[in-house]
Parts: C-alpha cells; structure tokens; sequence
C-alpha cells in the first residue's frame, strides 16, 4: 500500500510537470490606468515617471515629416506559459510619446493568445 | 525589442520540445490571414467595426492610441499571426544546404512566419491600421535541458 502510494504520488507530480512545462515572464505590466490622467501637452516627463516607471526602452516616433520627431519610451510585458499541446501567451504593449518634455500621445494594445502546437 | 520578443514567444514551445514535453513540430496561432482586404475590402471612415470583425475576426487583444497632432482617441485592435516550424537540421541549412558546426547537433533550427496588424476604430468606424510581417529563420542550441 506504501508503495503504491509512493508511485501515486511520483505520477502526480512528473504529470504537474509535464501539464505546466515551462513558464517564462518578460518585463513588467505596464500601468495603463495611469493613461486616463495623461494631458496632451501639460503632463510632464517627470509626472509620466512618477505615473508609469521607469521604460524598458526608449526611441523615436516620426510619422509625419511636417512634425518634429517625438521621443518614444516603450514598456512592455509577455507572460508566456507552455503545457503539452499548448502555449498560451499574454501580451501587454505601451509606447508613450514625448514633445518637448510634455506628453503628447500614446499606443497601448493587450492581447491573450494561445498557440498551438501539432 | 520586437525580434527579440518574438524569440522569446516561439521558443517557449520549442524549448518545452526539447524538454521532452512535447513531440510536436509546428507551432502557431491561426492560418494566414487575408491582409490584402484591408484595402479592397476596407473603406477609412466609411466601414464599420462588424466589417473589419467578419474579414479578420475578433482580434487577439484590444487598446488604444492618441496621436498626434490632433490627439484624437482611437480604439486599437491587434491581431497576430505566427507559425513557427522546428526543423532537426543538425548539420546544414535547409534552405542553402550549407553545413553548420558540427558543434551544433543539438540545436534546434527554427522557420517562422510572423504577422502583427493594428486595426484603429474612431466611432465605432474603420480608421487605420498597421500591418508588419516578416519571415526569419532562428538557430538556437540546448545544452542541458
């Protein structure tokens, strides 16, 4: 009966292992809710830091060549988890844009995704 | 960051391969989708959100934008599409036959193809979009998983 219980309990835990192979996470989530309280032109870049953290990095937006480029801080997050037949994958992506040491405009999107392996 | 975001996503289920959780040899989202309906099929400030629903679907995640100039709010949909196809070529380069470092035999050689769209929604009307795709190959090695 020790046995058996012992096997048991060698089952359960290698198919745990086997059910969540391997999870990997990636930057941090950003704070969007902070996004509502952002003024185009008036929210400075310290105001953002205090708002948003730190970036993970940083760049340049240029779409339009009648308008000066902004500096761009991106932050960003994955959580990606792995099972047997699946990996299911959550994404969050946030760009601030900077004129001038103001805000002045933003891209975020999230997604969950699940890829499937055959 | 992109690229190396991607890696991280595809290699998760190939890492998990080679882990010996999985026998699989494809990973991936959904088919292909129809990209070029975003101009044959898509009117910018004429269609509606259930028109851009049945070409590509419901979308992954959702978010929004202000721009500028005008800082205007825009809804955002994103879309993704990758499939990511491990190819055991311990040796040579599928594609160009050209021998690797015998060194590699334990890598993992990777095919992958990959697609981000954005749709942007004013009024619950079409009003944009960015499209990338790319295709890229990635050479990795496992030592001791």
């Amino acid at each position: 009966m020790k046995t058996k219980m012992m096997m048991l309990g060698i089952v359960v835990a290698v198919g745990s292992c086997l059910s969540g192979c391997m999870r990997i996470t990636y930057g941090q989530l950003p704070r969007v809710d902070a996004l509502n309280r952002l003024v185009a032109g008036e929210t400075t870049s310290a105001e953002l830091l205090m708002e948003l953290g730190e970036p993970r990095g940083r760049g340049v937006y240029h779409f339009n060549p009648d308008q000066e480029p902004r500096e761009l801080w991106q932050y960003e997050y994955i959580t990606a988890q792995s099972s047997i037949t699946n990996t299911n994958i959550d994404l969050s992506m946030l760009w601030i844009l900077i004129k001038e040491d103001r805000y002045d405009g933003h891209l975020f999107f999230d997604a969950e995704e699940k890829i499937r392996s055959h | 960051m992109k690229t190396g975001v991607k890696i991280l996503i595809v290699m998760v289920p190939f890492l998990g391969l080679a882990a010996g959780c999985q026998t699989n040899s494809v990973s991936t989202t959904e088919p292909f989708r129809q990209i070029e309906k975003l101009s044959t099929h898509l009117v910018r400030g004429e269609s509606t959100r259930e028109q851009v629903l049945s070409i590509f679907g419901e979308p992954s995640g959702t978010g929004s934008s202000i721009f500028p100039p005008d800082h205007t709010r825009y809804e955002v949909w994103f879309y993704e599409d990758i499939e990511a196809t491990n190819e055991v070529q311990p040796y040579s380069n599928v594609y160009t036959g050209q021998s690797l470092d015998p060194s590699l035999a334990n890598a993992l050689y990777m095919v992958i193809r990959q697609q981000w769209l954005l749709v942007f929604l004013k009024d619950n009307t079409y009003a944009g979009y960015l499209w990338s795709s790319n295709v890229g190959e990635i050479e990795g090695k496992v030592y001791s998983l």
